[in-house]
């Protein structure tokens, strides 16, 4: 076990360190196109072929992992804060402030999402620059996707709160505040590692649908949402086995991290 | 203290929603540095008495009626957040099970920091800590306080438990079968454990425990719990050697005949 959580770790490593240093192994520039050699098979110069435009895809794949890793990771980091904030206070309190924390849940959970992220990129002017806006979008995702999270946060919070320590800790003199950042959080650590792996791709996949509509992260620069958008088509796949890469980085990505993880958290 | 010289004074009638009258009007006091031991089969009353006097009560869907007098200062009516200064500083509480009640996610060292900081500012003092966990016969090295509660005995976590309510130097511990998820010798340990810690500090103690002789060895007046109801309250010889009501007589009864307190000092 302990070899595959080294491998684990030396993958994500070397995955988030080649995306980091894009500059320094992309073969070419991800907007460069080669005009005259569009849809090219695998090669040395363009070791996962050519797209459409005659981009490498291989160095779109470096960018593109780059903008989903670290901003879906953020986003997700911001939804599951949230989550936690929300669910556990609801779940430990009960009574009215669970009813309103709850009431926001739904609330978020119905609103029209993809109409408040248009009205929100609407708002910002046409020029803005393709990082802003790339950042803005998974912000508002982040802002927008801790719903469902809360949800299952405050039922676990609910089950914590009748526990045995809870109770000591409440016999200490320990205020609430105090239980559910000390006491009640920390134990519900797998919970909200979970959510946030839940959320990555979840997050990653959202932009990716975003981006059909032009909300996403834009033209000319990648992100793993839009190189997925290659695999829409079946026979496309058959035709270029090799555009499943970014699915297939993205599978890796979530299973490392899994298995890391787990071999980090301490039995309870 | 109250008028009569009490630490603790209650005159109480307990309902939860399901069960009207899990305690009816039970009168007890308990003197300062006093051991009272309270003794009563599974349902009698004896945790919600506990939790009562505590002020824990409301968390658990129960409801006070009467007085509970602590140092003179009439309680029962008094919010949460009063109770909240005098838990784990006036009166701490030692619950049943090492196992369940410490967090199962801190190092014994955020315990005593979450302790702690429930009624002073800061961390507690390293000395001070070594010097706690010395008098309850636990290594007070920074390593043993860095350990987390599944790399404890059921003795040792016991122990700390102990180490814990004495934090603030309290005037009364409230101790809920603190030694019935015990083996016999270290059951024994706790019971010496408790006698010494009484003798140095002076700590009253509301002993509670369904093991007569545990009570009896430790404590100086016993109180018999049947049902909801306070049947029987005295001196603890009085009550072992002619117990005037029949509930006791039938818990003495249940002892194993060489452990009767009668033959045991007809014996000696």
């Amino acid at each position: 076990m302990k070899i595959v959580r080294t491998l684990a770790w030396v993958l994500l490593a070397s995955i988030f360190g080649a995306s980091a240093g894009a500059e320094l192994l992309a073969l070419a520039d991800y907007s460069q196109q080669f005009r005259e050699s569009p849809n090219r098979a695998p090669s040395a110069q363009f070791p996962l072929g050519t797209d459409d435009l005659g981009r490498d895809r291989f160095s779109r794949l470096l960018y593109g992992s780059r903008v989903s890793l670290f901003l879906a990771a953020a986003a997700a980091a911001l939804a599951t804060l949230i989550a936690a904030a929300v669910g556990a206070t609801g779940g430990y309190l009960g009574g009215v402030w669970e009813k309103t924390a709850m009431s926001g849940t739904d609330l978020v959970l119905s609103l029209p999402w993809l109409f408040l992220l248009l009205a929100a990129r609407a708002a910002l002017p046409l020029n803005a620059p393709p990082l802003a806006s790339m950042s803005i979008t998974f912000f508002l995702l982040g802002l927008l996707g801790w719903a469902a999270g809360a949800r299952v946060v405050r039922a676990a919070t609910r089950a914590v709160k009748e526990s045995e320590y809870v109770l000591q800790a409440r016999a200490s003199g320990c205020g609430p505040f105090r239980i559910i950042v000390a006491h009640v959080l920390p134990n519900l650590k797998p919970v909200l590692i979970a959510q946030f792996w839940l959320s990555i791709p979840t997050f990653i996949l959202s932009e990716a649908n975003l981006g059909l509509l032009g909300l996403g992260v834009s033209e000319p620069m990648p992100s793993l949402g839009t190189m997925l958008r290659e695999m829409e088509s079946v026979s496309r796949i058959a035709s270029y086995p090799w555009i499943v890469a970014p699915a297939l980085l993205l599978l890796l990505v979530v299973s490392c991290f899994q298995v890391v993880l787990r071999g980090e958290q301490r039995p309870l | 203290m109250s008028a009569d010289g009490s630490l603790l004074s209650i005159s109480i009638s307990v309902d939860y929603p399901a069960l009207p009258g899990a305690l009816r009007d039970v009168r007890l006091a308990i003197q300062p540095g006093e051991m009272f031991g309270l003794v009563g089969q599974s349902g009698s009353g004896k945790s919600t008495l506990a939790l009562a006097v505590l002020g824990l009560l409301s968390g658990r869907g129960g409801r006070v009626r009467g007085s509970i007098r602590f140092q003179g200062q009439e309680l029962a009516s008094e919010r949460d957040s009063f109770w909240r200064k005098l838990r784990g500083r006036q009166i701490a509480f030692v619950p049943q099970s090492s196992i369940s009640a410490l967090n199962p996610a801190l190092t014994l060292h955020a315990h005593f920091r979450e302790a702690w900081r429930a009624h002073q500012f800061g961390k507690p003092d390293p000395a001070l800590l070594r010097e706690l966990m010395e008098s309850v016969s636990l290594p007070g090295q920074t390593a043993f306080l860095e350990r987390h509660p599944a790399e404890l005995s059921v003795g040792q976590g016991q122990r700390v438990l102990i180490a814990l309510a004495l934090l603030h130097r309290p005037a009364l511990i409230v101790a809920d079968e603190p030694t019935s998820a015990l083996d016999v010798i270290t059951q024994s340990e706790i019971l010496a454990l408790f006698r010494s810690l009484n003798r140095r500090f002076g700590t009253a103690m509301l002993f509670i425990s369904h093991d007569l002789m545990s009570v009896g060895a430790l404590c100086n007046r016993i109180g018999i719990l049947s049902e909801g109801e306070l049947v029987e309250c005295g001196e603890a010889a009085q009550i072992l050697l002619s117990p005037q009501h029949e509930y006791s007589r039938k818990l003495l009864s249940a002892l194993p005949r060489a452990l009767h307190p009668a033959d045991l000092e007809s014996a000696g």
